[in-house]
């Protein structure tokens, strides 16, 4: 029998946003505009977060809502409601003024309140409306098109599109993948009632063809999301020619990992079981692959990219091992590539818009000597994104090789050498951004404002003091892993580590 | 006060040093050179007082160790982090030497780095590794021995840029990284193997009673978890074939190329084979190949150090030799005088290497007043060799013993010809359906362009809430 919340709280968290992304759409004054989108999200915050230590007191329950069943909050999808909203109002509050727009902002709270009704879903019909509505602001609405007077710069580079027409393009082929998946997954379970066709608890056990073509079709919506080999271009493009912002926001509410283990895994076993490793191997490859392009990328928007996708494919090998640490060490991954990446994101977005263009890292630029501190952030989060030690990437990784080690070692061992690869590229582009005999321009650049400040000191206390204490960020990953690895195994922790 | 306290106190003092520095420096407080460098001694001699109190502790009790454990850090179904701290006859003197040369450098660093502009940063990066150094010595298992490894690395890196508007050291910095990087691969894998192989990493389980007695880890596995600690410790001690990276590291400021790469950080990997030493003997061929990469990197680093042309490097080449001889000795099974051998080399070398910039300048003057006729310093014992070798040794010395060269052909070069094979790949069959051309590879701006920004740029950041 399910909990309830003691208030509609990711009610609130879903339709604050929601409600004020129409609000701020009229609005003329961009402060204005930006003041109301931060106090919505920081709201919206707060409930998620209360939601959050509702369940932390009671793991085991899936709290829904007090009046209505759309939502529901449990372990799994507890951290990453209230993470994304933190840095959805990050990305608000360190926005670069310069191109800012009444719109894009709008279309930052639609996509915010979008993805959290996604993660809140309690049934797959939310679950599909909060994905394609993610989705919305970019392949819809003009919300994220930059001004036509304006030059290049962090809110779109690409003629008046946020993204380039192959992502959206991508992007839509995905939304298109998850409906066949879901309408499949509901057809093949005729004969129960709606409620349980549509809920998130009936398993379909067994390996029919229909199972079979609704994991395809659902695992090919995530590769297409998530920008999995060959997938993965849109996302590089977009992070070279797109809002950095925006594409790391996107790509970091990795909607494709939660559907993987809130819908294919559980409710899929059988099937998921035998053909998995497909998929698995293919996370491996697109790893190394986008690791060894890094390597030799020389735009920074690219490098910065393909480490991105590389670290967020670990994501898929980690889920592949069927074992709660595996899995968990793939959930707390999650929170780290989203942070560090969303930290480093800004940085960049930070620095592109104090130069006006974007930067040539082909020799070294020198700009510690003006911004110190966003070089201190910037390399905090690179540092944190590959797994060192004192920051919440160590567990991570840890948890991770220790999983896939378990249950495949020609995984364990690909993954920290991918993993060392990254972190030379992420050096590299620190060494190059911030190092070496400084540009003249480097002199006079502004250092963190205040408000930048606050919000990435705010990021690196959360990888830092979670790389301290971790255990109460593991801890719902754990409880939401083994109850994954319950579901799919119907025994407990059937495959531990040793 | 309780030994688990004690223990734990040592890591916490450099630490918390470290995050009072940190947060100052974020928070934008301007905090005088004096007090920082006598907040960092006084750590410092704390720490070492506190060390030399377990030590005694330990003597007096008559223990083999003292073991603190502070539970589990974090965990996850059967899989658990424990964190615990391990003191006895191995890591107490290391740990102590690292307390007073770090405290040593200290004091030194205070007048040698006077005004420089990164004064506070070089205090805060010292102790960091302190820190980290001070776990490594001080961890209870092999798990926790990474989080030092880790600190250790990168701490060296920052230090190595330290001179960071130069771009050498930042090139010898990601050069370094690189080496780190790939051999630390060794010591993760490594210490996963044994959470597989027998559930955990902890010395008390592995190391029963510290070392002398049989550990649970044989046969092949025993041998593959010694051949990946190997090669950890063979790139963090610069032995061959990864002795290229100790060179270039000299880039960075006389203090932290005396603690790093004369006193501490190079041991580390000495260290791992001393605690890992139950591990090697229950394997087959590690000791013989921990005893030929001694010995190889001992020859190799006498005689290119000969042919160095300035003193750091002939230092960075006196420790790689010295460092090679330890490693012989590890082989041989012969612990008790690696550990003497690490401790006094510690020490020899950081004395070199802070005397090195003021002995430089008395060799001038000297050499001045001898009207500039100071005679050779004699012959060598290669003299004895065949003019043809002799010729065929400093042309082998000069190129450091091909090995950047070797690695650089066989290793990097193929690695970056696969990359942008892949990228070739990449641009060739994504552009079509509406990828990245190679065109896009091109930044936006170029430095030139960066350049006449500079006039543009003081209005923007005047204004730039941006």
């Amino acid at each position: 029998m399910p909990d309830h919340l003691f208030f509609p709280l990711a009610s609130l968290g879903v339709f604050l946003p929601l409600g004020l992304a129409l609000v701020v759409w009229k609005m003329t004054s961009v402060e204005q505009a930006r003041r109301w989108t931060a106090g919505a999200l920081a709201t919206s915050f707060a409930a998620l977060l209360a939601a959050g230590l509702t369940v932390a007191r009671a793991p085991e329950g899936r709290f829904t809502e007090p009046f209505w069943q759309w939502f529901a909050v449990d372990a799994l999808n507890a951290v990453p409601l209230s993470l994304f909203t933190a840095m959805a109002l990050g990305v608000a509050v360190l926005a670069p003024k310069g191109k800012l727009t009444p719109q894009w902002l709008a279309g930052l709270l639609w996509m915010c309140a979008m993805t959290n009704a996604a993660y809140a879903a309690n049934n797959l019909v939310v679950f599909v409306a909060g994905w394609a509505g993610s989705l919305a602001p970019f392949i819809l609405t003009q919300a994220f098109a930059r001004p036509a007077s304006s030059g290049t710069g962090d809110l779109g580079t690409a003629g008046r599109r946020a993204l380039p027409a192959s992502a959206q393009v991508m992007l839509a082929a995905s939304l298109v993948s998850l409906c066949i998946g879901v309408a499949l997954l509901v057809f093949a379970a005729r004969g129960a009632s709606l409620h349980d066709a549509f809920g998130l608890a009936l398993v379909r056990k067994g390996d029919s063809w229909l199972l079979f073509a609704a994991f395809a079709f659902l695992m090919a919506a995530v590769v297409l999301r998530k920008g999995i080999f060959p997938a993965h271009f849109w996302v590089v493009t977009s992070f070279e020619r797109g809002s950095l912002l925006l594409m790391t926001l996107l790509m970091n509410g990795h909607l494709g990992a939660f559907l993987i283990a809130r819908i294919v895994l559980p409710l899929l076993p059988d099937v998921a079981h035998r053909a998995w490793p497909l998929f698995s191997n293919l996370g491996l490859f697109t790893a190394a692959y986008a690791a060894l392009l890094a390597l030799v990328a020389r735009n920074p928007r690219r490098l910065f990219a393909l480490v991105a996708v590389s670290q967020s494919a670990f994501l898929l090998t980690g889920m592949q091992s069927y074992t709660s640490v595996g899995i968990a060490g793939a959930l707390v991954l999650w929170q780290v590539v989203a942070v560090a990446v969303t930290m480093m994101a800004a940085v960049y977005a930070g620095l592109e818009a104090r130069l006006g263009a974007a930067l040539d890292t082909t020799g070294f630029l020198g700009l510690a000597v003006g911004a110190p501190r966003l070089a201190v952030f910037f390399a905090a989060g690179g540092l944190a994104l590959v797994g060192l030690p004192l920051t919440l990437g160590f567990p991570a990784e840890d948890l991770l090789l220790q999983g896939t080690l378990a249950t495949n070692p020609y995984l364990g061992v690909v993954l920290p050498v991918v993993t060392a690869l990254n972190a030379f590229s992420v050096v590299r582009l620190f060494a190059r951004l911030f190092l070496g005999r400084p540009v003249p321009a480097a002199h006079d650049l502004a250092d963190a404002l205040p408000r930048e400040r606050w919000v990435l000191t705010a990021a690196l206390l959360f990888l830092l003091l979670g790389g301290l204490f971790p255990a109460p960020l593991i801890r719902l990953p754990a409880l939401a892993a083994e109850r994954i690895v319950n579901l799919v195994s119907g025994s407990v922790d059937s495959a531990p580590p040793h | 006060m309780n030994e688990g306290l004690l223990l734990s106190l040592l890591i916490l003092l450099p630490g918390g040093v470290c995050a009072l520095l940190g947060i100052g420096w974020l928070l934008g407080w301007r905090m005088a050179e004096r007090p920082v460098a006598r907040l960092t001694v006084a750590c410092y001699c704390v720490v070492l007082t506190i060390i030399v109190t377990l030590w005694l502790r330990l003597l007096a009790g008559g223990h083999a160790q003292i073991y603190a454990g502070y539970g589990n850090w974090f965990e996850v179904g059967h899989y658990h982090f424990p964190l615990a701290l391990w003191a006895d006859r191995i890591s107490l003197p290391l740990l102590a030497l690292s307390a007073f040369l770090t405290a040593i450098v200290a004091v030194f660093s205070r007048r040698y780095i006077h005004r420089d502009e990164g004064f506070f940063r070089f205090f805060m990066l010292l102790n960091l590794f302190g820190s980290g150094i001070l776990l490594f010595f001080a961890a209870g298992s092999f798990d926790l021995m990474i989080g030092g490894w880790e600190v250790v690395g990168v701490t060296s890196i920052l230090l190595i840029a330290f001179f960071q508007h130069r771009s050498d050291p930042v090139h010898s910095a990601l050069r370094v990284f690189a080496t780190y990087r790939a051999c630390d691969v060794g010591l993760l894998v490594g210490v996963v193997l044994m959470h597989l192989f027998v559930g955990t990493s902890e010395f008390k389980e592995i190391l029963p009673n510290n070392i002398e007695a049989h550990t649970p880890l044989l046969g092949s596995s025993a041998t593959m978890v010694a051949f990946l600690l190997l090669l950890a410790a063979v790139g963090k001690a610069a032995q061959a074939p990864f002795s290229g990276w100790l060179p270039r590291a000299m880039e960075g400021p006389t203090p932290s190329s005396a603690i790093f790469y004369g006193a501490l950080s190079v041991h580390a990997g000495a260290y791992l084979l001393l605690r890992a030493q139950p591990i090697i003997a229950a394997s087959s061929y590690v000791a013989e190949a921990i005893l030929l990469i001694g010995l190889l990197t001992a020859v190799h680093a006498t005689f290119v150090g000969r042919a160095c042309a300035d003193a750091k490097t002939s230092l960075a080449y006196a420790s790689m030799a010295q460092l090679g001889i330890i490693f012989i000795e590890i082989g041989l099974g012969w612990r008790q005088l690696a550990l003497w051998h690490i401790a006094g080399h510690a020490l020899i070398r950081t004395l070199q290497f802070l005397r090195a910039p003021s002995m430089l300048h008395d060799h001038h003057r000297l050499h001045a007043a001898a009207g500039g006729h100071l005679s050779a310093t004699g012959t060598h014992f290669e003299a004895l060799l065949p003019q043809a070798m002799q010729r065929w040794l400093y042309r082998l010395a000069l190129d450091r013993g091909h090995h950047d060269t070797f690695l650089d052909r066989f290793v990097v070069a193929p690695v970056v010809r696969l990359a942008e094979r892949l990228q070739r790949f990449e641009y060739r069959w994504s552009e079509p359906v509406g990828g990245a051309t190679s065109t896009h590879q091109q930044p936006l701006a170029s430095q030139a362009e960066l350049l006449s920004l500079k006039s543009s740029l003081k209005q923007k950041a005047d204004g730039a809430d941006a």
